[in-house]
């Protein structure tokens, strides 16, 4: 059962992936007056960042986890404390490449569609000062100082607790960032405050989609997330396989006294 | 030679308008994007098929350590 | 546990008041900005502009008064303290001593601002009342931070790196309630901003007393 709801949900992401790439360049949709074609990047560059969120929950979930394990009142240390870790700092490095992969996406599509608006960057600006952005850079910013911090210590646990507090700390400054400070500042993007296209916040849209889209931006958001949680899986894995296959070589005795210790 | 999505984004750069806006230019994009899903896909799946090795491996270590 | 929190507020106090490196070094510091400012920029420099001069140099103030929560400290001294007092009591403490300290600056270098920029305020007391609730602000922000630096090899920078982007959020908003403070235009105080302010102050600090115990734990 397990294994099958392994397989199967990256078979699903495949799927909803294949559609959405393929519909959602091909299908005939009403058009939008100033997007036109543009405005088919809403099925890649939106799910990105909910890809970005799923994964940064996932972090510091399991900076939580490590933190609650790593209690020194625990008769013994318990079994995959510093997997836990690993999972936190892989999830975290998946989603930073989902912020750049949506910030790329955004900065592709931004040139485009928000040429008419801004006068002033004329011809067509890779970067604009919109709230989102900036609150999307300051996020993508937190989790390269996450690593910047995880590589300033030498100690493996004193690193995994350290880089757990942060994580769990600019996780709370982090879903502000995403949600409460765009809403209060007027923007370029649909989803600010003072839009026409009846706001939002960050990636969440009060009104304003036509189901046509909706058709491919539900499952693009599920496909895309999906596909993030695939990489962060296998990531994880790998990085857990190596930590002990290293241990193994190092020292046989170490390792396997642990492997005995977890057995008894 | 330049690879043909840095012509594609050459192109973008040098008339915004004339990429993702216009309809016929939309099979051009799906090729450039499924070639990289199309790849991604295959990496994805290699790197599942080494990792399932590696645990392999661990596990058979496992499985000497405890006798 | 209120109680060691008071003793810890109360043994930072005495030594500041004793010593008064960190207030002493601050005024100075915030004094010659503004003098630079003033003297480079004054005559161009519209209120608003101002505005974001003054937060630019609070945030370096705390920055350099908050970092050194944890720094001034000897590894011996810390040891000390930890086995007298419940580590969430010596963050609070050490919290509240960085609220008062940041309240005083920010009112000095607020009245430097506008004996030196003539700066006119719109309405003094709502400034005063942002720039208390940004004190607070960025000592909840800044405490836990400096305690994770200072366990670090690389303290300086790592402190300016992990702070600034989880700071830039909270600064923003204070800038956007002061501009309304300083040149009032009758739309009133953004309600949701401040209490965005208020509640993730409150957040930050709940989470530092929290964490504090798993940082400083060697």
């Amino acid at each position: 059962m397990k294994s099958l709801l392994r397989i199967g949900y990256k078979a699903l992401a495949v799927l909803l992936l294949g559609y959405v790439l393929v519909y959602g360049l091909v299908a005939r949709l009403p058009g939008l007056p100033g997007l036109e074609e543009s405005s088919r990047n809403l099925f890649y560059h939106v799910p990105m960042w909910f890809a970005v969120i799923v994964l940064m929950t996932i972090s510091v979930v399991q900076s939580v986890r490590f933190l609650r394990m790593a209690d020194p009142d625990l008769p013994e240390r318990p079994l995959g404390l510093m997997d836990a870790d690993l999972r936190a700092r892989e999830a975290a490095r998946t989603g930073i490449l989902f912020s750049i992969l949506g910030l790329v996406t955004g900065t592709i599509w931004g040139r485009v569609a928000w040429k008419a608006s801004i006068p002033w960057t004329d011809p067509a600006a890779w970067w604009t000062s919109d709230p989102i952005i900036i609150c999307a850079a300051i996020s993508l910013l937190i989790y390269l100082a996450y690593f910047l911090l995880r590589s300033s210590f030498s100690d493996e646990e004193q690193r995994a607790r350290v880089a757990a507090v942060y994580n769990i700390f600019a996780f709370a400054t982090l879903i502000p960032l995403y949600f409460i400070v765009p809403k209060m500042l007027p923007g370029l993007h649909p989803t600010s405050a003072d839009s026409d296209a009846g706001g939002g916040s960050f990636i969440f849209m009060r009104e304003g989609i036509d189901n046509a889209y909706r058709m491919l931006l539900y499952p693009g958001i599920l496909g895309f997330s999906l596909l993030a949680g695939w990489i962060y899986e296998l990531r994880a894995r790998w990085a857990r396989a190596e930590r002990q296959l290293s241990a193994n070589d190092l020292s046989e005795t170490s390792f396997f006294t642990e492997v005995n210790n977890k057995r008894s | 030679m330049t690879p043909y999505f840095l012509t594609l984004l050459l192109q973008a750069q040098a008339q915004p308008n004339d990429i993702l806006l216009q309809e016929g230019r939309m099979y051009s994009v799906l090729a450039v994007l499924l070639v990289i899903f199309l790849s991604l896909l295959g990496y994805l799946i290699w790197t599942e098929r080494k990792v399932a090795a590696l645990e392999r491996r661990l596990n058979e270590a496992a499985g000497k350590g405890s006798h | 546990m209120l109680k060691e929190t008071l003793a810890i507020l109360r043994k930072e106090l005495l030594i500041e008041w004793k010593q008064k490196y960190a207030f002493n070094g601050l005024m100075l510091y915030v004094a010659s900005m503004v003098v630079v400012v003033a003297l480079a920029l004054g005559a161009v420099l519209e209120p608003l502009s101002w505005n974001v001069m003054f937060w630019l140099m609070i945030l370096f103030a705390a920055l350099n008064a908050v970092g050194k929560s944890f720094l001034a400290e000897e590894p011996a001294q810390q040891l000390y303290l930890y086995a007298l007092a419940h580590p969430s009591a010596l963050m609070l403490g050490k919290m509240l001593y960085n609220l008062l300290l940041m309240s005083l600056i920010s009112l000095l270098t607020m009245a430097l601002f506008v004996l030196m920029g003539n700066v006119a305020i719109g309405a003094p007391w709502q400034l005063l009342g942002i720039a208390g609730l940004g004190s607070a602000a960025l000592a909840a922000n800044l405490t836990l931070v400096a305690a994770i630096a200072s366990k670090a090899h690389n303290r300086g920078t790592l402190l300016a790196v992990l702070s600034f982007p989880i700071i830039i959020p909270v600064l923003l908003l204070l800038i956007e309630l002061a501009e309304e403070a300083i040149a009032p235009t009758g739309k009133g105080m953004d309600m949701d901003a401040l209490i965005f302010l208020g509640g993730i102050t409150v957040v930050l600090a709940a989470l530092s007393v929290m964490l504090f115990p798993f940082v400083w734990r060697d």
